[in-house]
């Protein structure tokens, strides 16, 4: 007989002061309290007639404190845990890691298995059969959020059998690295552990030092799944023309992991509203179908324009055609996804008193629905005085040029809602400190910010101008040494552009700048850009643009899953997905506003299957004791505790629950006088 | 305090605060108009040479007063008969309270009914012109207010009231024979008391009879005496004596006690029955305004 558990030298003296305790406890109960009567005599009376106490109800009482000092001893032992000898194995520690990333979504036709992670799942399962008494294992996923997901070390066979049944694989990346400083944390100054890396070997080859991991401690990898080629849409994107923004451009690149030429066909196709991923029914339509030839081991970027599309979500598609006898072992990634938002023209209110150069940059810009509008038209003025936010609610932009006296009366504080261009506003009504100086000198253009793309202003000459103080190195386009030429504010619901020079005052009117200069600050106020469309990668944190008005939101995958809760900070919600496919991001306020988004398998190291970092038959099994046969003497007593039910292994905590379920019966009737 | 008897401006004492003094006013106007013309101060014996109404005549004997003697039926009839005339007396009322430890067993609660019981009979008793007198005892004589009349002394019954501590055991027939030696005029004794006494009951209450007191027995109980939640192992202390006896609480135990109390209350009422004496069983969670109206009007204690 062995104590696995606490030691009886520790044990026996505190269960010796708790016995003490218990009976000093039994002893005040049984005490005979006092009760005042009026009058002894009539009690005298029936003393005579009364039965006399029984001896079962003593032997009673004393059954109930026997069981209260059984209990102790019960507790005692269970925490001394009394081991046969034969059972004393030293329990082995083990981190089982499971590579659950997309590669693993890839079938093995040489394989009974079907796809890589079930073969891995049944390498994991047969070490939990090796699992003996003492022995804990911890589960971790190795791709996506790395963590455990079987809790902390688990010697229960039957619940990380469980766990194992809810593995799947994730369009997302594998993150060994993490995966392994987890495992290795998780074992430290553990005796006899061991790390067991379940895997296709297809993780970046910087991710582990295998030599030295292998000093730190013991590691055997399983490799599942043999180097194949497999084709893949590696890039797929749309993106709106600048000059026309009612048309986009759709970019596709297939990579072919083959060691040989193949032939495939690219189709687009346009999805319904309701599709979230294609599949073969559904709302949808074939745009186009272009047969490639790719060689091997190769990519081809294909750019479509003018696709017959205004808006909408769409899929790139490839299909093997030759050879015949190839297999493409991975489909997940033979599709990709994009959306493009709807696109509105912004409504344009341009107050001015008559710039023909200004009139000109907007005029010609057929994405803008423009109106010019005179200082002193009734339509504005409220009170006699322009009124800004009545022009705000119906216009997207409003641009006011250099009309210093009409609009004098106009002010701009902090809780404006809207977006406006002051164009050499005065003193008065300037959105920013201001003042007035000659011949200002530039002193920097800030190409960061979006306003200055494409735009050389260093020699812009002005005859005079405001210069604007107070306002961050940030939101400064263009900068004089006196102060702030051009300036940017950007709050909740407030975008506001200031350039402190009139136009005409200025060398710019005679540039090819001053309409992309007009279209870059559009675009700015409207927050839109030529850069790709809305699309991010599976398997990564993604920062998406919301109405700022909204606060939280809910995540509706392309699985149908919708995850609630969603917070946004300034504008910019945090999301997590692992499915190619649409999203759509609701706000939890206003169900109707909707952000939808592509996202799509994010790494195309994860669709090379033909270089992984560990091969098959390089697999490592050193140093390990985990499979190694059972002794003959324990042998007879594990297969003894393998035909146990599962409920008699856990006897002690049955015993003490029994006992407690007891106690509390007796203590509940005896103070409710039903057993006294 | 009014003349009258308004009690509105009485004493602000706890035991006998601005409710009790309403009641025990509104107790008087309705004993007033059960009981009118029927008031005992208004009680109606014979003496002789005293009185003015003519009631009787009887044998001349020596020591008669002569001036009684009704010459002329001696003229007419040569017979020395004397003239009785009618004489109104008031009654003697006698309030024994019994203030024994057990009385004041759980929350006091019979102690204080007792109290009050007593002062609003005293005040109705006062209000009728008769004459009323108090005493406190437990085994024996622990206070007394002398004969009171006159609706004006009723704070002189509050204060004695008031000034009541209980304690001490229980002896009928030592408390009885002093207050028995004490009074000289007979009349109505009300004895209030839990009847909890060690010796028994039935002498003393058979002494106060054979004194010529009219007696009435007010037995103040507790219901909460009857009604025992202690369970288990017990050891039971006797209130006055201090007496302990142990005993294991049953429901069978308890139950033999509930009827044991029972026997005992039946046997106080059958016994005062049977001498011609009045009982009544007043719990103490019963109004006592009730029981003076009601139970005590249908007892004839107020005739």
């Amino acid at each position: 007989m062995i104590w696995n558990g606490y030691s009886p030298q520790i044990l026996l003296p505190v269960v010796g002061v708790i016995a003490l305790i218990l009976i000093v406890l039994y002893l005040l109960r049984v005490r005979r309290r006092t009760v005042e009567v009026a009058y002894l005599g009539i009690w005298k009376q029936i003393l005579h007639t009364a039965p006399r106490r029984r001896w079962t109800e003593i032997l009673r009482r004393l059954i109930s404190f026997l069981l209260w000092m059984v209990i102790v001893g019960l507790v005692a032992l269970a925490l001394m845990d009394p081991r046969p000898e034969v059972e004393d194995v030293p329990g082995r520690h083990a981190v089982i890691l499971i590579d659950t990333s997309a590669s693993m979504m890839a079938t093995q036709p040489d394989s009974t298995c079907g796809r890589r992670l079930d073969c891995a799942l049944l390498e994991a399962q047969r070490l939990m059969d090796a699992m003996r008494p003492g022995d804990r294992v911890v589960l971790v996923e190795a791709a996506g959020h790395v963590g455990s997901i079987s809790g902390p070390f688990s010697g229960d066979r039957e619940a990380l059998t469980r766990v194992l049944g809810s593995v799947s694989a994730r369009a997302a990346s594998d993150d060994v690295g993490k995966a392994f400083e987890l495992a290795k944390s998780l074992l430290r100054e553990r005796d006899l552990s061991e790390i067991h890396l379940l895997t296709d070997g297809q993780f970046a080859p910087d991710a582990i030092d295998l030599d030295t991991l292998h000093a730190e401690v013991a590691f055997v990898s399983h490799v599942v799944g043999a180097p194949a080629g497999n084709l893949s849409v590696t890039r797929f994107n749309a993106r709106r023309y600048i000059a026309n923004r009612m048309g986009f451009e759709v970019f596709v690149e297939v990579h072919n992991g083959f060691d040989q030429p193949v032939t495939l066909d690219l189709e687009i196709w346009g999805l319904g509203a309701d599709m979230f991923q294609l599949t073969e029914a559904g709302d949808k339509i074939l745009i186009d179908r272009k047969r490639l030839t790719l060689a091997s081991e190769s990519s081809e970027v294909r750019v479509y324009e003018n696709l017959p599309l205004s808006s909408g979500r769409i899929a790139a598609r490839i299909r093997l055609v030759d050879p015949a006898d190839l297999q493409d072992i991975m489909p997940e990634d033979d599709v990709a996804y994009a959306y493009i938002p709807d696109f509105a023209r912004p409504r344009i209110a341009c107050v001015t008193s008559g710039n023909l150069f200004l009139e000109a940059a907007l005029l010609l810009n057929e994405n803008y629905s423009v109106r010019f509008i005179r200082p002193d038209a009734p339509e504005i003025m409220v009170d006699g005085q322009v009124s800004l936010s009545a022009l705000a609610g119906q216009y997207d932009i409003v641009i006011l040029d250099n009309s210093h006296h009409a609009l004098s009366s106009v002010h701009i504080d902090d809780d404006w809602a809207g977006r406006a261009v002051f164009i050499n506003p005065t003193l008065a009504y300037s959105p920013f400190p201001a003042k007035w100086v000659r011949n200002p000198i530039i002193e920097r253009v800030n190409a960061r910010h979006s306003i200055a793309r494409w735009l050389s202003l260093r020699n812009l000459n002005i005859s005079q101008a405001h210069v604007f103080s107070g306002v961050s190195q940030d939101d400064v386009v263009l900068r004089a040494i006196e102060g702030a030429l051009i300036a940017t504010r950007k709050r909740d619901h407030q975008r506001l552009v200031a350039i402190g020079f009139s136009l005409v005052e200025s060398d710019l009117i005679f540039r090819v700048a001053l309409p992309v200069l007009i279209i870059n600050i559009v675009d700015w106020l409207m927050d839109e850009s030529s850069q790709p469309l809305l699309g991010y990668a599976t398997g990564e944190a993604w920062h998406v643009r919301v109405n700022p008005g909204m606060v939280r939101g809910n995540l509706k995958t392309p699985s149908g899953r919708v995850h609630e809760g969603l917070v946004a900070y300034e504008g910019v919600m945090t999301a997590y997905g692992d499915e190619a496919g649409f999203y759509e991001l609701r706000d939890a306020a206003d169900l109707t506003r909707v952000v939808t988004f592509a996202a799509n398998f994010g790494n195309a190291r994860e669709s090379d299957l033909m270089r992984p970092v560990i091969r098959l038959e390089s697999s490592l099994h050193r140093a390990s004791t985990w499979l190694e046969p059972v002794p003959e003497e324990e042998g007879a007593f594990l297969a003894f505790l393998s035909r146990l039910p599962r409920s008699a292994q856990h006897i002690w905590v049955l015993a003490c629950l029994l006992v407690a379920l007891a106690l509390f019966l007796e203590w509940f009737t005896y103070h409710r006088r039903w057993t006294v | 305090m009014r003349a009258s008897g308004g009690m509105q401006e009485a004493s602000p004492q706890a035991l006998f605060d601005e409710e009790f003094l309403k009641k025990i006013e509104y107790l008087y106007v309705m004993s007033k108009k059960v009981f009118t013309g029927r008031l005992r101060a208004d009680r109606k014996t014979r003496k002789v040479a005293a009185g003015i109404e003519f009631a009787d005549y009887r044998n001349y004997a020596p020591g008669d007063d002569f001036r009684a003697l009704d010459w002329r039926v001696f003229g007419r009839t040569e017979k020395l008969l004397v003239r009785l005339f009618e004489e109104k007396e008031d009654l003697q009322i006698a309030f024994l309270i019994d203030v024994s430890a057990s009385m004041r067993y759980g929350t006091g609660a019979k102690l204080r009914y007792a109290q009050r019981m007593a002062a609003a009979l005293a005040y109705i008793g006062l209000c009728n012109m008769d004459r009323v007198s108090l005493f406190a005892y437990s085994d024996k004589i622990v206070g007394r207010l002398l004969p009171l009349s006159g609706r004006g002394q009723i704070f002189k019954v509050f204060h004695f009231l008031e000034g009541l501590e209980s304690g001490g055991g229980t002896s009928f027939e030592e408390a009885f024979r002093r207050f028995s030696d004490s009074s000289r005029r007979r009349g109505l004794a009300v004895v209030l008391s839990d009847f909890y006494n060690p010796g028994g009951f039935e002498n003393a209450l058979n002494f106060l009879h054979y004194q010529q007191f009219e007696t009435y027995a007010v037995h103040i109980e507790d219901p909460a005496e009857r009604n025992i939640s202690a369970r288990g192992d017990v050891s039971l202390v006797d209130a006055e004596t201090g007496e302990a006896l142990t005993l294991t609480m049953t429901p069978g135990i308890l139950t033999q006690y509930a009827r044991a109390y029972d026997a005992q209350c039946r046997q106080i009422e059958s016994y005062c029955v049977k001498r011609h004496m009045l009982y009544f069983r007043t719990p103490v969670d019963l109004p006592f305004d009730e029981i003076v109206l009601k139970i005590f009007r249908a007892g004839g204690f107020l005739k």
